[in-house]
């Protein structure tokens, strides 16, 4: 058990002594000791080997190694007051500038420390957390095989420590996750380090720790993830670009600014984009990335249920609430995916609970249906069955409704009927063609939810009109039910009802699981996502075509931005957002093109005559109905 | 008396979440289990009430024998924001719910554990500028508050030369350093296992995962760290100590005996 000290700073240059581990630890001791006395000479040595940091020799590594194992085996002595250089030099260490040994040896002092005194605790799990992230310089050596395995040396022993720390101080991991979350770096931190972070905190969640914290760290990445999300917004730019509110956005002269953008409008977007909205885009693309691949992980591990269970509760309080998220709620689309059964069931019927609820708040009720539709369309993975047990559900409710209320058209009071009325509709726009064949269905939902139709409260006329036209239009060719009046909606996105049951955050044109526009999300979101380009209308496409001969300019242009659109879903489908070449202003302009810009009101304000073929609410709009101009 | 507890309106979510993160506390050595069952509160309403396994807050006093651990009957006043008006019990309940696992000045020391009752059928409305309602509450409170020298017990986690580290109830660690350690004891490895043992009394041995009773010479609030000392008589191994004192008490009683045979 003999170790070999080499040129201790006071030692002559050509001696060498063997030491054993207890007479290292006895001198180290007395360094302590003697600054009681005032004796400071050798502690300050001892001090200034802490300081050695970068380009060490291999024999300035022995020293460090050798002392830090010997203050582990000290720690009892080390006093709060009197030793405090010597203790912030400690924890101003990082684990990266070191190799394997000199880790370890750091990390055993830290436990040593942690577990000796109270007083140390919190100190030694903010050095820890603080080796979550590599030091500046590090930064860009992460990606590069040396890095890799520096990063996996460090993180490995980070974590280790924690453990051990638990094991014995069992309360320790609930003052870890208070520094863990102090020490999240904010969405102003634009950079790598973020990412490397949260990896770390799905670590802790995946670890043993993750059982006592585990569901609060979650709740913070998803918290984070919204963060990021509401930073990507075209209200924010709208009002930078304008200096205005997102009322005045509906100005003619914003509008005309707007359209005369239009033509060069990648460049246009990419002045103001490329720089701070891409770069957060990407950053979150990264991060729900990483979320993903823990969901996998989780799933692996058979931890999914669990892990759902954190995720539906952080969904209800913060995606849920927050003014339409754009990427976050993904989180949830793909953990549905991972287990359609179980949670992909559990989280429908968690929004149906929250829809049907008289207590919940008008807006909770208007963004769970549009969740609940929005996910009840797109999620490739559901079964027939479950999706017509959740209609039947929402026709049931509307059912009722309507039975205990008599009156006319009212969009503002009943606001959250013409949102579930929009949802149904709106689902049946993509599943139409499974339910017409089953005749069980067609009596149990379809002829019910034509009750609620022609209901004097007529939701046919206040709900969208491009979501209650191309419904009609593949009601009609599934002779399911004629509509005596015919409605002529122009071909408009949106009008004045659906505006007003909308309400000011906008809930009749939230369509929230639209096409992902993160790029790698994406390639992990495609294969479980119905496009609409996929979907099977009850029409036929040759009807179709006749229609739209009469179509105006914009029916060209809707005609042409579906075909393209098609070309993309039918021709290259599966393959990610790259292989399509599909670059940053294609990014851009896709992002432009998200249903859920605001950008729709100012539009239509200013005639129906432009409109823009991609802003629709989902990939509906192109239908064109013969009534259009 | 009634102690006063203060809410906050933004705290929901912190008070649920120390609600489920009991549920991993194991509190091993005395085979009680903290977390938090379904119980039905008085309105019926289904609620979350922590209790113990296999014992309610009233019984552990009747169970624990050990010093620090205590049950309080506490009167309380609680001030609810009225937002919580909504689920009142299920805002009591978190709101101790929050309370648990931390030093409280209020109650002189860690609440481990609660059993309410809510006295207010109606609730009123504080004058002044809050507008908290304030509810009188009956609380059955276990509490865990080690005082300088009381004995406590704990179970060794790790050992070596410099230190003996403990794990008190399953929740607070010890920690007694060497200068603290009866000379009697001598540090030795047997078998690669350190352990500590007795110079006079060959079968008294301290090794990871023995049970030891040790005296408290301090406690950090903040943290829940106790600074203990194995110097006095009746510290050690708890299952050495029982058995010395039975043989103890076995001979006052066959002395006893002999006496009353004389």
């Amino acid at each position: 058990m003999g170790l070999e000290l080499p040129k201790y700073p006071e030692m002559e240059e050509d001696q060498v002594f063997n030491f054993t581990d207890s007479e290292i630890v006895s001198h180290v001791k007395q360094a302590l000791a003697s600054v009681l006395s005032g004796d400071n000479n050798s502690y300050n040595q001892l001090v200034g080997v802490m300081h050695h940091s970068k380009h060490l020799a291999p024999d300035e590594v022995a020293l460090l190694e050798t002392t830090l194992k010997a203050l582990a085996g000290a720690v009892s002595s080390i006093d709060i007051t009197y030793h405090d250089s010597l203790l912030s030099a400690i924890f101003c260490m990082s684990m990266w500038n070191y190799g394997p040994h000199v880790a370890d040896a750091l990390a055993e002092l830290i436990v040593s420390l942690a577990i000796s005194n109270g007083k140390y605790l919190d100190l030694c799990l903010g050095m820890l957390v603080s080796n979550f992230t590599p030091p500046p310089y590090f930064l860009d050596k992460l990606k590069m095989p040396h890095g890799l395995e520096r990063k996996g040396q460090v993180l490995s022993r980070v974590h280790a420590a924690f453990k051990k720390i638990a094991d014995y101080v069992p309360l320790a991991p609930l003052r870890l996750l208070t520094i863990v979350l102090q020490g999240m770096p904010t969405i102003y931190h634009k950079d790598r380090a973020i990412v490397i972070y949260v990896e770390n905190m799905l670590k802790l969640e995946s670890g043993e720790i993750g059982e006592l914290v585990g569901s609060t760290i979650l709740m913070a990445v998803v918290d984070r993830l919204i963060e990021l999300d509401v930073e990507i917004g075209w209200d924010a730019i709208l009002q930078d670009d304008f200096s205005k509110g997102i009322f005045e956005m509906e100005l003619e002269d914003v509008d005309d600014i707007e359209e005369s953008a239009e033509p060069d409008v990648g460049e246009f977007r990419l002045s103001r984009k490329s720089l701070a909205g891409n770069s957060i885009a990407e950053l979150l693309d990264n991060l729900l990335v990483l979320t993903f691949e823990h969901l996998e992980s989780c799933e692996r591990e058979g931890r999914l249920a669990k892990v759902f269970e954190t995720l539906l509760q952080s969904f209800q309080v913060t995606v849920l609430s927050a003014y339409k998220s754009k990427f976050a709620q993904f989180v949830m689309f793909y953990a549905c995916a991972l287990d359609p059964e179980n949670c992909g069931m559990r989280f429908a019927t968690m929004l149906a609970d929250l829809f049907v609820q008289d207590s919940q708040p008008q807006p909770t009720r208007m963004s769970a249906v549009s969740y609940l539709a929005s996910y009840l369309s797109r999620a490739k993975f559901l079964a027939a069955s479950s999706i017509s047990s959740m209609l039947k559900r929402l026709v049931d409710w509307c059912l009722e409704y309507c039975e205990a209320h008599d009156g006319d058209i009212n969009p503002n009071a009943h606001r959250v009927f013409y949102s579930g009325c929009q949802a149904i509709m709106y689902v049946l726009c993509f599943r139409m063609k499974v339910f017409v064949d089953v005749p069980r269905l067609k009596s149990e939902l379809l002829i019910p939810l034509e009750q609620v139709l022609k209901h004097k409260l007529n939701p046919l006329k206040v709900c969208l009109p491009s979501v209650v036209e191309e419904f009609l239009r593949q009601a009609k060719a599934a002779s399911l039910f004629t509509v005596c009046k015919t409605f002529i909606f122009d071909g408009l996105l949106e009008s004045e009802l659906s505006r007003a049951f909308g309400g000011l955050e906008r809930l009749d044109t939230f369509f929230p699981f639209d096409p992902c526009l993160l790029k790698k999300c994406d390639s992990f979101i495609r294969p479980m996502f119905v496009f609409w380009s996929m979907v099977k209308p009850t029409y036929d496409d040759a009807f179709d075509d006749d229609d739209d001969d009469d179509g105006s300019s914009d029916d060209d242009l809707v005609q042409d931005f579906v075909n393209e659109n098609e070309d993309i879903m039918n021709d290259e489908f599966g393959k990610s957002f790259d292989e399509q070449g599909v670059d940053m202003d294609d990014f851009d302009y896709a992002l432009k093109k998200m249903s859920i810009t605001p950008k729709a009101t100012s539009n239509y304000k200013f005639g129906g005559r432009f409109q823009e073929p991609a802003r629709m609410p989902s990939r509906i709009r192109p239908s064109t109905s013969p009534e259009s101009l | 008396m009634y102690a006063t507890l203060g809410t906050g309106f933004d705290n929901d979510v912190t008070h649920c979440r120390t609600m489920s993160r009991c549920q991993g506390l194991k509190v091993c050595e005395l085979q009680f289990d903290l977390r938090v069952l379904q119980g039905d509160d008085l309105q019926g309403k289904k609620t979350t009430r922590l209790q113990m396994e296999g014992l309610s807050v009233a019984d552990a006093n009747l169970v624990l024998q050990m010093e620090g651990l205590s049950v309080a009957d506490a009167n309380l006043l609680m001030y609810l924001h009225p937002s919580k008006s909504r689920n009142v019990s299920q805002s009591i309940l978190r709101e101790l719910g929050s309370l648990l696992f931390k030093f409280n000045e209020t109650f002189d020391g860690v609440l481990l554990a609660y059993d309410v009752n809510i006295l207010d059928k109606q609730a009123k409305i504080l004058s002044g500028v809050h507008p908290y309602f304030g509810l009188r509450l009956k609380a059955n409170l276990l509490l865990f508050s080690p005082k300088p020298d009381m004995l406590l017990e704990g179970k060794v986690v790790k050992l070596s030369q410099e230190s003996i580290h403990v794990i008190v109830l399953g929740f607070s660690s010890a920690i007694i350093t060497a200068e603290n350690i009866h000379g009697e004891f001598k540090y030795r490895t047997k078998d690669k296992e350190e352990l500590f043992a007795s110079k006079s009394h060959k079968r008294h041995v301290i090794k990871v995962g023995t049970m030891i009773r040790f005296l408290v010479k301090s406690f950090d609030e903040e943290i829940l760290h106790i600074i203990g000392s194995l110097i006095s008589a009746h510290t050690g191994s708890i299952r050495w100590l029982d058995r010395h004192l039975e043989e103890d008490s076995e001979f006052d009683r066959s002395c006893s005996k002999l006496k009353s045979f004389k």
